[in-house]
């Protein structure tokens, strides 16, 4: 070995290491002990690894803090679980700043933007059998009404409308009528309900300070859904 | 060499990083007349790297000074047989090459007669192994370059060094690349080297001049390097 090439690969240092191949340990050490710069740099390194492991060796051993990422490498099937939640978690952040917000964001401004929606009147039961809604198909909102008569004495309504089953879709607070007859009006998401099935409007009376009492029941409008 | 015989220093200078490219027939002649000198100075240059080769292939301090001591005598007599040494220039080769067939012969020896070779037997204490290389002076020194480093160049080293981690598993957990070990190794190498110039105040390896002290007590004080 040439002293440029030990030089270049910085042979004492690889030497002392142990990362020259035998072949490559052999030559370095003919050329070293032939030459006098490259010795002292073995000898120097030596020393230094020597006395250091000595040095080390006397030094109280510090206690490691682990980093996260020692504690992960201790618990390898944790880690390889919180990799591929963190591949999930960045699919999908990827799939909703790509798909979803957008998407939101249009449906907003849909929602926000001035548009018509098609209104029906509710007859009650005993005014008649069930009524069918027949709902656009590019709207997003129908409105429903009903007549309220100020005789009833409530200060304000509960409308709720139930499926089939009887189970509680939603409901709204409606404040009184302020003439003795007038129609409450309900605008509601197209979304919510489901075409094709039966639903019944349930309108309650609710009295002063009745928070969280049942109110009373006035009339039920049956009716149901149909996209148009 | 008789005693009492006058101590003469060499008229040339011998070799040194940066003096001259290597060994001469002088300093061969010198030794094969056995001029104390060049005695100590052969005793004291090749005894270290000696040392350190054969650190690499044996795990026992006396087996080590075994080859060691056998090197030196075969080296010498076939320096003083007739014809002696055809390159002088090449003394340091020719030592080494002595070196690998002591070395050689052992190993067929041990094959013979011990089904346990020496990479077999149990590594003794690295540190009571590496004694010969280890100074209460040196120990201050590494330790003041040591404290210089970061904290986690420092567990490298240790990881290595004292707790024979894998070279490549201590530079994953550290969050190096391997070749960083390799450069910081290079690095706290030649700060040593540099507080060693500085404390000692001479140029390794060069001869001291004729008005000097002897040429052995010198080697002998300053044989940490």
């Amino acid at each position: 070995m040439e002293h440029e090439e030990a030089t270049r690969i910085q042979a004492a240092e690889r030497y002392l290491l142990g990362e020259l191949s035998e072949a490559e340990r052999d030559r370095f050490e003919n050329h070293f002990f032939d030459c006098p710069a490259c010795a002292e740099d073995v000898r120097a390194g030596a020393i230094f690894e020597a006395n250091a492991r000595a040095v080390l060796a006397e030094q109280p051993r510090r206690a490691p803090v682990p980093g996260w990422l020692d504690w992960l490498r201790l618990r390898p099937a944790f880690a390889a679980s919180l990799a591929g939640l963190v591949v999930v978690l960045a699919g999908i952040s990827t799939y909703e700043a790509l798909v979803v917000v957008p998407g939101l964001r249009a449906e907003l401004a849909q929602v926000a933007a001035p548009q018509s929606y098609p209104s029906f009147f509710l007859r009650s039961i005993s005014r008649g059998d069930e009524q069918v809604i027949e709902v656009p198909g590019d709207s997003r909102f129908f409105g429903l009404s009903v007549d309220l008569a100020l005789e009833h004495g409530f200060p304000r309504f509960q409308g709720e409308v139930l499926s089939e089953s009887g189970a509680s879709r939603f409901f709204v607070l409606l404040p009184a009528p302020r003439r003795p007859i007038a129609s409450m009006n309900l605008l509601i998401p197209a979304s919510s309900l489901e075409l094709g099935r039966r639903y019944t409007l349930v309108l309650r009376g609710l009295e002063e300070g009745s928070t969280g009492k049942p109110g009373i029941e006035i009339a039920r409008y049956h009716f149901l859904t149909q996209r148009k | 060499m008789p005693v009492g015989a006058p101590i003469r220093a060499p008229e040339q200078s011998w070799p040194t990083r940066e003096g001259s490219d290597g060994f001469n027939e002088d300093y061969v002649r010198r030794l094969v007349e056995g001029d104390r000198f060049a005695a100590d100075h052969f005793a004291a240059y090749f005894g270290k790297l000696l040392f350190i080769k054969l650190r690499r292939r044996l795990q026992s301090r006396e087996t080590i000074e075994d080859v060691r001591q056998e090197t030196f005598l075969r080296v010498l007599q076939i320096l003083r047989q007739k014809g002696g040494l055809q390159h002088p220039e090449r003394l340091g080769a020719f030592v080494n090459s002595v070196c690998d067939n002591v070395l050689l012969e052992r190993f067929r020896s041990e094959r013979r007669y011990c089904p346990m070779n020496e990479a077999a037997d149990p590594a003794d204490e690295r540190i009571d192994v590496d004694a010969p290389l280890i100074q209460q002076d040196s120990k201050r020194l590494v330790n003041s370059v040591l404290a210089e480093l970061s904290k986690r160049d420092q567990d490298l080293l240790r990881m290595v060094f004292l707790e024979e981690t894998d070279k490549r598993e201590a530079c994953r957990r550290l969050g190096v690349g391997e070749d960083y070990l390799r450069v910081l190794l290079f690095r706290a190498r030649l700060r040593f080297a540099e507080k060693l110039r500085k404390r000692t105040g001479y140029a390794r390896w060069k001869a001291p001049s004729v008005e000097s002290t002897p040429y052995s007590e010198t080697i002998l004080s300053r044989s940490a390097l």
